[in-house]
C-alpha cells in the first residue's frame, strides 16, 4: 500500500506539476512540508525512539543486540511470531472467501441488498471492543450459539469451546477486519463492464471460466487492497486477542504485557520492531507475488 | 430454408412493457439484415434473447437448424460486437482475439497464429502486443471484430457497434465491415437507430417499432416503398404534409392541406376520400419550379424563411403555411433569397399517402423521430 502510494505521488504528483508550471516546484514542496513534518515528527521519530531503546543495553550505556538475539534464539517468541502471522493470513484468507461470493450476490441488486450492504458496515460501526465482549457472550458454552447448536445438533458431544481458542479468534478478527476487504472488493467487482463477461460468454466460456478469467482477474487489484488492509489490522489486533486470547497472545499483546507490565521497555521496543519488519516483509512479498495475478491462467 | 438464425413469434416483456411482441425474422446463410428502429423500439431486446442473456417470454430461437431458446450462451456458437467493444481490459489484444479460441481448447501455437490471422484481416497487424487502452476507439472496434470472426461463429451480431466512435471513424469501420462480410461471407444480425448504417451495410431492413417489426426488405424497397407511416417518416428524413385525401383514382390519391394540392402514389396505407391524411415526400423529389410541372409532378406554394450553408450545397427551410415547413437542399447554382416566395415541383414517385387514424397516431410519429 504503502509502496503504491508512493509510486503513484512520484508519478503523478509534483512531477507532472512542475512540469506544467515553471515556478511549481517551490509550492510543491511547500504544499508537502505539512505531511513530511507530521510524518517525521508521529512516525520516523517514535520509531527511531523505539529502535534507539532496543538496542539500548539496561545499564543505558552502549549497543547491544541481546534483545534481538535473546527473541531469535527463543522458540517460544517464534511460536509468536508465527501465531500472530497464522492469525493475520487466516483472517484474511477467509476474508477473501468471503468478499468475492458476497460482491457477486450483492451487484445483482439482490432484494434486500441495500440492508446486506450496511450490515457488511456494522462491524465498523460497533467498536472493537464491545465487539469483542459480545462476541464472547454470545459463544460462550452457555451462551446463544452453542444452545441453539444443542438443539440443532442432538449428536454433539456437548457445547462449543470457541472462546480463547484460536478459531474463535479468526471468528472475531473477521468479524472485526473483513468489511475492509469485502468493501473494496465489492467496489471492484462492481465496477466490471457487465458487457466484458458477456463477450467471455458468447465467446464461448462457461460460467466457471468467465470467472475464473475475466471477473476475478479484473476484481483482483480491489481484493487485494482490501485484504493489505485485513492483513495489517487483523497482524495488528490487540484489545480483541487481549480479552479473548486466552492463553494466546499475538505480538502487540506480548508487547504490552513486557512494555506495560513488567516494564521490560528494551525486550517490549525489540519485539516492536520485529513486529514491523516481520509486516513490511509481508506486505512486501504479497504486493510482489499478487501483482500479476491470474495473467497465467487468464483466458 | 437455409436460414441460419430464425427468431419465431419471440415474445419479451418488461412488467407491463412488451419489448418484443411476436418477432418473427429470418436469416439466410451469408446475409446481413439489420434491426432498425429508435431506441426502445425492442431491437437491442431482441439481440439479447439471441444471445442468451435474456429468456424470450414466448417463441423460438433457431440457429442453424438448432433449437436454442433453451441453451446457455456460452454453447449457442455465437459472435458479437459490442457497442463499448467489452474487450478484455487485463489480456494483449493478441490474447482477447485468441480468447475464443482458447476457450475452445486451440493449442497455442495454432491459436497464436489465427489470432494474428485475423487482426491481419482487419488490418491490425503489429499490435498484437498490446493492451486495449493503449489503442484508439476505431482500433479497439476492430479488436472486438477480430475477436468476433476469429472462430468463425455461426451467426455475428453487431450491436451498434459504431456508436462509440466519431462520424469519420465511423464511415471507414462501416466500409470495413462491409469488406470483411464480402471476404469472409459471415452471416449477421446488425443492431442499429442509424439509417444510412443500415441502408448502406444491410442486405435487408427489419424496421421496429414498440417491439413490432414494421417492414422487413431489401434497403432499396424500405426507402422506396415504405409500407407504414412510420418507416416513410423514419427513412430518408421526409418532408411532410398533412391533409385531407380529396382524390383517390387506381395509382394515386391527392391530399388537400391549406389550399395546397399534392399528388402521391397509395399503397395499403390509403387513404379514402374525405379521410385524413398525411403524404411524406422525400427530398430529392422536390425541385425548384422552372417553367411548367409535367403531368407526374404537383405544384406547391412556399416562401424561403432560412438557409443554411452546408459547403457542396445549400440548405433551405421552405414555409408552405404557417404550422408546415419543408427542407430543400439545392446545388450552389440555384441560389434564393430569404422572404422569396417559390413554386416547388414534388415528383408523385416521390411522394407516399397514409390515412391518418387518431391524432394521436400523429403525435408518436413526430415522437420517434425526435428520438432518432
Amino acid at each position: 500500500m504503502a509502496v503504491q502510494f508512493l509510486r503513484r505521488l512520484r508519478s503523478g504528483g509534483p512531477g507532472t506539476s512542475s512540469a506544467r508550471h515553471p515556478g511549481g516546484r517551490a509550492v510543491t514542496a511547500a504544499l508537502l512540508v505539512p505531511a513530511i513534518a507530521f510524518l517525521a515528527l508521529f512516525f520516523f521519530y517514535p520509531i527511531l525512539i523505539t529502535f534507539g531503546t532496543s538496542i539500548t543495553p539496561a545499564n543505558g550505556t552502549g549497543v547491544t543486540l541481546e534483545e534481538y538475539l535473546t527473541i531469535l534464539s527463543s522458540p517460544k517468541d517464534w511460536g509468536v511470531i508465527a501465531l500472530t502471522l497464522g492469525l493475520a493470513v487466516g483472517t484474511t484468507v477467509i476474508s477473501v472467501l468471503l468478499a468475492v461470493p458476497l460482491a457477486l450476490i450483492l451487484r445483482r441488486r439482490i432484494r434486500g441488498h441495500r440492508a446486506l450492504r450496511l450490515l457488511v458496515l456494522a462491524p465498523l460501526m460497533i467498536l472493537a471492543l464491545v465487539s469483542a465482549l459480545g462476541l464472547l457472550i454470545l459463544w460462550d458454552r452457555n451462551g446463544w450459539l452453542n444452545l441453539l447448536f444443542s438443539r440443532l445438533l442432538p449428536f454433539s458431544d456437548g457445547p462449543l469451546q470457541i472462546d480463547y481458542t484460536i478459531p474463535g479468534l479468526l471468528i472475531f478478527y473477521t468479524w472485526l477486519y473483513s468489511p475492509f476487504t469485502i468493501l473494496t472488493t465489492l467496489s471492484a467487482v462492481e465496477g466490471i463492464d457487465p458487457n466484458v463477461e458477456e463477450a467471455a460468454r458468447v465467446s464461448g466460456a462457461a460460467p466457471w471460466r468467465v470467472f475464473r478469467s475475466v471477473t476475478l482477474p479484473l476484481a483482483w487489484p480491489g481484493i487485494r487492497a482490501g485484504s493489505v488492509l485485513t492483513f495489517l489490522l487483523a497482524f495488528g489486533a490487540f484489545s480483541v486477542p487481549l480479552i479473548a486470547g486466552g492463553n494466546h497472545r499475538p505480538l502487540p499483546v506480548l508487547i504490552y504485557t513486557e512494555a506495560a507490565v513488567f516494564q521490560n521497555f528494551e525486550r517490549g521496543s525489540a519485539l516492536a520492531m520485529v513486529m514491523a519488519v516481520v509486516a513490511l516483509a509481508a506486505i512486501a512479498l504479497y504486493t510482489r507475488f499478487s501483482s500479476k495475478p491470474v495473467r497465467g491462467s487468464a483466458g | 430454408m437455409g436460414a441460419m438464425i430464425e427468431l419465431v413469434d419471440v415474445v419479451k416483456r418488461y412488467g407491463d412493457v412488451v419489448a418484443c411482441n411476436r418477432l418473427n425474422l429470418a436469416v439466410d446463410q451469408g446475409e446481413l439484415v439489420t434491426l432498425l428502429g429508435a431506441s426502445g423500439c425492442g431491437k437491442t431486446t431482441a439481440l439479447r434473447c439471441i444471445t442468451g442473456s435474456l429468456r424470450p417470454d414466448g417463441g423460438r430461437i433457431i440457429i442453424d437448424g438448432r433449437d436454442v431458446t433453451d441453451v446457455p450462451t456460452h454453447k449457442r456458437n455465437i459472435g458479437v460486437v459490442f457497442q463499448n467493444f467489452a474487450l478484455f481490459p487485463h489480456l494483449t489484444v493478441v490474447d482477447n482475439v485468441g480468447y475464443p479460441l482458447r476457450v475452445r481448447g486451440v493449442r497455442s501455437a495454432e491459436r497464436r497464429e489465427r489470432a494474428i490471422e485475423a487482426l491481419r484481416l482487419v488490418r491490425l497487424d503489429g499490435l498484437g502486443g498490446r493492451f486495449p487502452r493503449e489503442l484508439s476507439g476505431g482500433q479497439q472496434q476492430r479488436v472486438g471484430l477480430a475477436r468476433a470472426i476469429v472462430y468463425e461463429p455461426t451467426v455475428i451480431l453487431f450491436d451498434e457497434p459504431l456508436s462509440n466512435l466519431d462520424a469519420k471513424l465511423r464511415l471507414e469501420m462501416r466500409e470495413e465491415i462491409a469488406s470483411l462480410k464480402d471476404r469472409l461471407g459471415f452471416t449477421s444480425i446488425y443492431v442499429t437507430h442509424d439509417q444510412e448504417e443500415a441502408l448502406s451495410l444491410s442486405d435487408r431492413i427489419a424496421v421496429m417499432k414498440d417491439g413490432v417489426v414494421h417492414q422487413v426488405g431489401r434497403p432499396t424497397e424500405i426507402y422506396g416503398a415504405p409500407k407504414t407511416a412510420f418507416v416513410a417518416e423514419f427513412l430518408g428524413n421526409p418532408n411532410r404534409l398533412t391533409g385531407v385525401c380529396v382524390e383517390r383514382t387506381e395509382d394515386q390519391v391527392v391530399v388537400e392541406a391549406d389550399g395546397q394540392r399534392i399528388a402521391a402514389i397509395a399503397e395499403s396505407d390509403t387513404p379514402k376520400v374525405g379521410e385524413r391524411a398525411v403524404v411524406y415526400v422525400r427530398p430529392e423529389s422536390v425541385r425548384i419550379r422552372n417553367g411548367t410541372a409535367s403531368a407526374d409532378e404537383s405544384t406547391l406554394r412556399a416562401t424561403v424563411v432560412r438557409s443554411a450553408f452546408l459547403g457542396d450545397s445549400t440548405e433551405y427551410i421552405l414555409s408552405l403555411s404557417d404550422s408546415v415547413s419543408w427542407h430543400l437542399r439545392l446545388e450552389h447554382t440555384t441560389r434564393l433569397t430569404v422572404g422569396e416566395a417559390v413554386d416547388l415541383s414534388a415528383l408523385r414517385a416521390g411522394c407516399r399517402a397514409f390515412a391518418l387514424g387518431e391524432s394521436a397516431d400523429d403525435g408518436t410519429h413526430r415522437g420517434a423521430s425526435a428520438e432518432a
